[in-house]
């Protein structure tokens, strides 16, 4: 090495040989010596100085050229301590960065002198220069190690004092965050689905370093599918993806993470019992990073320190809630639950057994069951036995009658089994209150007893049965259905009833109907007979069933159908007497009033005839005896008109057009016709002819169309209309006219009466209607009318048609 | 002014209003005779002198057997009519019929005194008129 003189200003050594041990010193230490001189502002150094600072065969010797070298950061701070030195006359020493070619940065350690005159002015400054790079980089480095390490340390100390290490998340994030020197760490959980497969991803925790915006409450950052997250394929294989953000392939996710200042990105995935939990990740907003080897193991260590932590909090939660599970199962279950250890201490039971006992937990546990056993009512021996079995592993039952605190005793039917009572073997007994039911046993037990008593006892069938296939019977139904008991049971009880019954019965069946009812049956035999059922749906062997009972009816049945037609023959008769002692009172009547009456008067004026005293007086009386001879003729005469009519109802019947009838009646009238201008109009189209006595029916039209003529209404034309009409079993006809009328609610129960009349008119005689009733009912028919006061009346009357027309 | 009590004839048979009458004046008992032909001929005429007294009947006698009013019918409209009447008016039923439902049926009716079978004897006829 020589000592290089720029310009003119070069150290030289007072002799080669100290020149030559200087080089070999400088060059071992690596040193560089150098002298500035503060007049000129001239610097000499040692040639491995350029070197040093990285100015080879650049440096001009200019001071300010050197301190430019320096990076800026520590410009200023090296020319203070060059400054300080000078002025306070006090050697410096300073370290401080330069830039190299190619952007390197250097560590330079500067020792200094300053050189003063006799006057105390400095005259120049000599020193020597170092690189430290190295040094510096390994001092680092062993302090982002210590870093590491105390962080590391202080993570898993949080973790182990936290129970719940979401309640350390925050202090531990942030301790990464700094020692990692990171803008932002942050955790996301994947998000459960019920397939377990692993859709989403959303942020949970997160630390922020004072530079960034916190977003965690950034809503795009739940439920992100885990697809959009960088390096995920490694993260399933539970591996670490860093990247720097411009590196990125994916455009859309470069973009997003960028938009967020994000230029380093470092994750770290978390798997939590073997499964993929989330992951933790790191951001870096101002560096790009290169995140050596221990930053890398010291986060997966971390990371698992973390998956352990989640672990154990879903472990304990997990136990923590089966424990409360299974405690409130215990409580519910209505059958009494003990926990026995083997000597039959009492360890836990369950709230029922506080029930049914009355006592509290606290009494019964560290008990033994003699404490709940009614005295003298068990066999402690067997039971004592029943548990060394229940020990050695066969479960037992048993019946226990125990004992309440309140001294109340009752029966429980015990079932032992071996079980494990926190990690510990034990007995454990489930009972059951069986006291209600022993005695519902037994009163089934009696009850099917007096029920079989009593079906075999009637004397009717009875059969049980479910939707009609028979489950029981007793010998009643054999007899009445002739099939044996063996054919009945389980065969179908519908086939006891006549076909065209069944659909009746099944209905009655299922809709539960409990009223007897008629039927047919049929026996074995295909007789059939008549059936009274009568069924009921009553609990069988734990079932609802049908109780149905068969009587045989026939008898009864045979005697109502002739108690129905002696009815009927009676009703007839009964009929008939009333059409009788009608006609008889009808006749009685004819004759008091129209045969009487005159005859009356007779002996009333011959009483007076034999008292006259005078001719004229006895002529007066013997007229008037002419006249009452001759009304006695002739109601004597009507009589026998009617009686005719009465008597010959077999008078000979035709087809009688009423057209033709009518005709031959109208020629009759024509001159009261004419008189009245009267308008007959007539409508025969359905039904044209009646099949009627010859001179009945004209009798009938006579009497009627007479009765229109002379009941007429003089205020308006006298207008009569005779339609016809046929139903099924007669020829109706209407005779109507718009006269004067009848008031028939005065009148009507004597319309059809002889010598009724209900108008002052000279001709009124009262024997027309009579007659034409007479008629119309001799043939079987009838008459009826309908009729209002100066609005008309209407005669209607049905012939009856000949039978089998 | 006429103080002989009357007795009405309600009948439509002319012979024995004629008869009636004769036997009535026959017994010199001192009677006013008053004839109706129908029963709606009488009504109207005792509606339209119910309150004068001396123009009213002592004595009905009524028929049963008559066109549009008959003696029934006339018996119904005699209940309302009754208590306008000044006057208490006796009725005898008058008829030819011996049916026991009729007679029955009159002696049932309030208002009417007694039946009268036709022919009325001249005897039966002075104890009606000399029993009022």
């Amino acid at each position: 090495m020589t000592i290089k003189t720029h310009h003119t200003a070069k150290i030289q050594p007072d002799n080669k040989l100290e020149q030559f041990h200087l080089k070999l010193a400088l060059d071992a230490a690596n040193l560089g010596i150098w002298e500035w001189n503060l007049q000129t502002g001239e610097v000499r150094w040692s040639d491995n100085v350029e070197q040093i600072i990285g100015l080879k065969n650049k440096f001009d010797g200019k001071a300010q050229t050197y301190l430019n070298s320096i990076i800026e950061e520590d410009r200023e701070f090296v020319a203070h301590t060059i400054n300080d030195a000078i002025k306070n006359k006090i050697d410096f020493a300073v370290e401080h960065r330069v830039v190299l070619k190619g952007d390197t940065i250097r560590w330079i350690e500067g020792n200094g002198k300053v050189i003063f005159n006799e006057a105390g002015k400095a005259l120049s400054l000599t020193g020597t220069v170092r690189d430290i790079t190295d040094r510096k980089n390994n001092e680092a480095q062993l302090q982002q190690r210590d870093l590491l390490f105390a962080t590391l340390a202080h993570v898993t100390s949080e973790f182990i004092q936290h129970a719940n290490w979401e309640d350390a998340i925050f202090s531990v994030l942030q301790s990464l965050g700094e020692m990692m020197r990171v803008d932002r760490v942050y955790i996301f959980q994947n998000d459960a689905t019920k397939t377990g497969v692993i859709e989403t991803s959303s942020q949970r925790f997160e630390w922020n370093s004072s530079h960034t915006n916190p977003q965690i409450n950034n809503p795009d950052l739940q439920n992100l599918p885990i697809g959009l997250f960088p390096g995920m394929e490694l993260m399933l294989k539970n591996k670490p993806f860093h990247s720097l953000v411009k590196e990125i392939e994916d455009k859309g996710l470069r973009e997003l993470l960028s938009s967020q200042s994000i230029v380093s990105i470092l994750i770290f995935p978390i798997f939590v019992k073997q499964k993929f939990w989330g992951f933790i990740g790191f951001d870096d907003c101002a560096n790009e990073r290169n995140w050596s080897e221990l930053e890398f193991s010291v986060l997966q260590s971390f990371s698992s320190s973390l998956a352990a932590a989640i672990e154990r909090k879903v472990s304990v939660e997990a136990l923590a809630n089966s424990e409360v599970s299974y405690r409130n199962l215990f409580d519910s279950v209505g059958e009494a639950i003990y926990v026995h250890d083997f000597n039959g201490i009492i360890l836990d039971v369950n709230q029922r057994v506080l029930e049914l006992y009355g006592y509290t937990k606290d009494e019964l546990v560290g008990q033994t069951p003699a404490i709940f056993m009614a005295e003298g009512m068990n066999d402690l021996e067997v039971i004592a036995g029943k548990f060394q079995a229940v020990i050695s592993g066969t479960p037992q039952t048993f019946e226990w009658w125990g004992k309440k605190k309140d001294g109340g005793i009752f029966l429980k039917e015990v079932h032992t089994n071996k079980g494990l009572y926190f990690g510990k073997e034990v007995i454990i007994a489930t009972a059951w209150d069986i006291t209600e039911r022993r005695k519902f046993e037994t009163e089934i037990r009696e009850s099917e007893q007096r029920f079989r008593t009593l079906q075999q006892a009637s004397f009717g069938g009875i059969g049980l049965h479910d939707q009609g296939k028979i489950i029981d019977c007793n010998k009643g139904l054999c007899d009445i259905t002739g099939y044996s008991y063996e054919e009945l049971i389980g065969s179908n009880g519908f086939n006891l009833i006549a076909p065209e019954w069944q659909e009746i019965v099944k209905h009655y069946v299922v809709s539960g109907y409990d009223k007897p009812y008629d039927v047919e049956g049929v026996r074995k035999d295909g007789s059939r007979y008549f059936l009274e059922i009568q069924g009921k749906e009553i609990p069988y062997q734990g079932k609802n069933i049908r109780v149905t009972e068969f009587r045989d009816i026939t008898a009864r049945k045979l005697a109502e159908e002739k108690i129905r037609e002696q009815n009927i023959r009676l009703i007839h008769l009964t009929e008939d007497l009333t059409k009788k002692n009608d006609q008889l009172e009808e006749f009685t009547q004819i004759v008091s009033h129209n045969l009487r009456s005159p005859a009356g008067n007779i002996v009333s004026l011959l009483n007076l005839f034999e008292q006259a005293k005078s001719n004229d007086e006895k002529n007066e009386y013997f007229r008037l005896l002419k006249q009452t001879g001759d009304t006695i003729l002739g109601s004597l005469n009507e009589l026998n008109e009617v009686l005719k009519i009465k008597q010959n109802r077999d008078i000979e019947r035709q087809h009688i057009n009423f057209s033709d009838a009518l005709e031959n009646v109208q020629k009759m009238l024509t001159g009261k016709i004419m008189e009245l201008s009267a308008h007959i109009t007539t409508d025969f189209e359905k039904a044209p002819s009646a099949y009627f006595p010859a001179i009945y029916m004209e009798s009938i039209l006579l009497n009627l169309l007479s009765n229109s003529l002379k009941y007429n209404n003089p205020s308006k034309p006298l207008l009569i209309t005779l339609q016809s009409e046929e139903t099924e079993h007669a020829v109706v006809l209407h005779v109507s006219d718009n006269g004067l009328g009848i008031n028939l609610e005065r009148y009507g129960h004597q319309i059809f009466k002889m010598r009724k009349t209900f108008h002052y008119h000279p001709e009124a005689r009262g024997i027309g209607l009579f007659l034409v009733k007479n008629q119309v009912e001799a043939m079987g028919g009838n008459i009826t009318v309908v009729s209002e006061e100066n609005k008309g009346t209407t005669f209607t009357i049905q012939f009856k048609k000949p039978v089998g027309s | 002014m006429n103080t002989q009590p009357t007795i009405a004839l309600i009948d439509d048979d002319e012979i024995f209003q004629f008869t009636t009458s004769r036997i009535i004046k026959l017994t010199n008992l001192p009677f006013n005779i008053t004839q109706f032909f129908n029963g709606e001929q009488a009504m109207t005429y005792l509606s339209n002198n119910a309150q004068q007294p001396d123009k009213l009947p002592d004595i009905i006698l009524l028929d049963i057997n008559m066109p549009v009013i008959d003696g029934w019918m006339f018996l119904d409209e005699f209940k309302t009519l009754a208590k306008k009447l000044k006057k208490k008016i006796t009725i005898y039923m008058v008829s030819s019929s011996i049916a026991p439902e009729d007679i029955r049926r009159a002696k049932s009716n309030p208002f009417v005194s007694d039946y009268l079978v036709k022919p009325v004897s001249a005897e039966t006829l002075r104890q009606v008129l000399t029993l009022n």
